[in-house]
């Protein structure tokens, strides 16, 4: 029994459009991916799992709670990152941290300097004049300023730097050390790699896969491009009996699924002068991981 | 069934209009008590008698030459149904569907609050503003009366109509905030409030003036999509 559960969560809007009997649960002290295209039903979820919307069919709980009928219950253990971070315009960042805590009715405030500090954060100046990245971590003090138990974070490092983003990950792991349970919504494979143990996989609102992110990585194809010195040497290097998917002038792309100790061993013979491992989109993933099967 | 936090905000954001409310209540009051005079009632009847088209249109009919219906007629008969009505429809729309529209109730939401808590909160916002517009012109009807008039003016009878006023308006404020929750999107919400022939006609995008057709889907609010 989890924390979080999903039971054949339906909601419609038309067009293929919402998400269709979802089903899942979170166990305590689990940071769970919840990976999936823009449009595939994410925030969907998240507004059922937060108890803005009221489920067409199936139910969600948080701690055994209802999210719809329980939500004013629910929430204060709950924080959350919205997708987009619409404020009141009107505030600075303090006095919306300090709105918030009030609003909320939390005692202790102490983190919110410590986690201000963290992210390198003047919350003094106007929510209104503040950059996409400094809503961003407004956006993510207000989440985790309260201490809450579980955290549904939805896209939680758009907009910001990648020194941030490291931060960010650190904090989730640090939190997850602490025994809390986090929901992490994202459409990049690497910041849900990075921390989480199981990841799910929606498309077009249906669960598409639900495994281990080691067996996810496992079944994960990497492909690596590999500038050599000269075309000769590319070619030679191409005959090598790797899996090869490309050679362009002086430049091999060579597809690795766990023989990557080969391709090293390889590299050792050759005059390599650069290895660069393009980031791979979701949907790439998606396809390895079921052969390329769309349908 | 109250959040206090939330109801400070409201009146700070109300502020504001209530002020720049309260001068312009303030400017008519003091100028047309000023001018008050029972033989100007007369000269102002007859003026009526002759006219009563165009004194309809800014609200002034008058009755008997007594302070209390000359107040009624000059004030009440418009200032002080179109400021609080023009509050009623501005805050309801700033306090619920503006928060819907922009995606800042999200903020509201996610804390440990209960809608019913965020929508009463944000109703007794309005009322409050409308009760402060009320009780001001109340009092300042009665301290300009009775520095320029005093005895003259039938005190009871003034708190009377001031009530009657309140009622009213907070019938207004009672659709206005009614349409400010029922719908999502706040181009709807004034819609219907300002309810005319001309709205259901639009232009479309080749400039053809049309005749807006089909159901509108409702959706509340407090279910925003």
């Amino acid at each position: 029994m989890g924390v979080c559960e999903i039971q054949s969560l339906t909601r419609d809007y038309g067009n293929g459009r919402g998400v269709f009997n979802l089903s899942f649960w979170i166990n305590q002290g689990e940071v769970f991916g919840f990976l999936g295209p823009n449009g595939a039903g994410k925030t969907t979820t998240i507004r059922h799992m937060m108890g803005f919307l009221k489920p067409e069919k199936g139910y969600c709980t948080i701690g055994v709670k209802d999210s719809w009928k329980d939500r004013a219950d629910i929430q204060k253990t709950l924080g959350y990152i919205p997708g987009e971070m619409v404020f009141f315009d009107d505030m600075t960042g303090t006095e919306f941290l300090s709105f918030m805590s009030k609003y909320r009715k939390t005692k202790s405030n102490g983190r919110t300097k410590e986690l201000c500090d963290r992210f390198e954060l003047d919350p003094r100046s106007k929510l209104k004049k503040m950059s996409k990245g400094m809503k961003q971590k407004v956006g993510i003090v207000a989440a985790f300023m309260h201490d809450p138990e579980v955290l549904i974070l939805d896209e939680p490092t758009s907009g910001l730097d990648p020194l941030m983003q490291n931060r960010f990950i650190e904090l989730v792991l640090e939190e997850k050390a602490k025994g809390k349970t986090i929901l992490m919504f994202s459409h990049i494979f690497e910041e849900v790699e990075r921390t989480c143990d199981r990841v799910a996989i929606i498309r077009n609102g249906r669960l598409a896969a639900l495994d281990a992110v080691e067996t996810l990585k496992a079944a994960q194809v990497k492909k690596f491009v590999i500038t050599l010195e000269n075309e000769d040497a590319a070619a030679a290097f191409a005959e090598e009996g790797l899996r090869i998917s490309g050679v362009t002038h002086n430049q091999v792309t060579v597809i690795v699924q766990n023989n990557i100790k080969e391709l090293i061993s390889v590299m050792n013979r050759y005059p390599v002068i650069s290895i660069i491992t393009p980031n791979q989109s979701l949907e790439e993933i998606f396809m390895q991981y079921y052969g390329g099967d769309r349908s | 069934m109250i959040n206090w936090t939330l109801y400070k905000r409201g009146i700070q954001r109300s502020w504001k209009m209530l002020l720049i409310f309260a001068a312009v209540i303030t400017m008519y009051f003091t100028v047309i008590v000023s001018m008050f005079d029972p033989a100007l009632g007369s000269a102002l009847n007859e003026f009526a008698k002759a006219m009563p088209e165009l004194m309809a249109i800014v609200g002034m009919n008058p009755a008997s030459a007594e302070l209390v219906s000359f107040m009624e007629a000059y004030f009440y008969g418009f200032i002080m149904l179109v400021f609080p009505m023009l509050f009623c429809i501005l805050s309801a729309n700033k306090l619920i569907a503006r928060h819907v529209d922009r995606g800042s109730m999200t903020y509201l939401l996610s804390a440990p609050v209960k809608r019913e808590t965020v929508a009463f909160t944000q109703m007794k916002v309005m009322v409050t503003g409308l009760f402060a517009q009320v009780l001001y012109a109340t009092m300042l009807g009665i301290v300009n009366c009775e520095i320029s008039f005093p005895g003259e003016l039938d005190i009871e009878k003034f708190i009377l109509l001031n009530i009657g006023v309140l009622c009213l308006q907070l019938f207004i404020g009672g659709i206005c905030f009614l349409c400010s929750c029922i719908f999502n999107d706040i181009k709807y919400a004034c819609r219907c409030r300002c309810r005319n022939p001309c709205d259901r006609i639009y232009y479309s995008d080749d400039g053809k003036c049309r005749r807006k057709t089909g159901k509108r889907k409702i959706r509340y609010i407090l279910h925003p999509v």
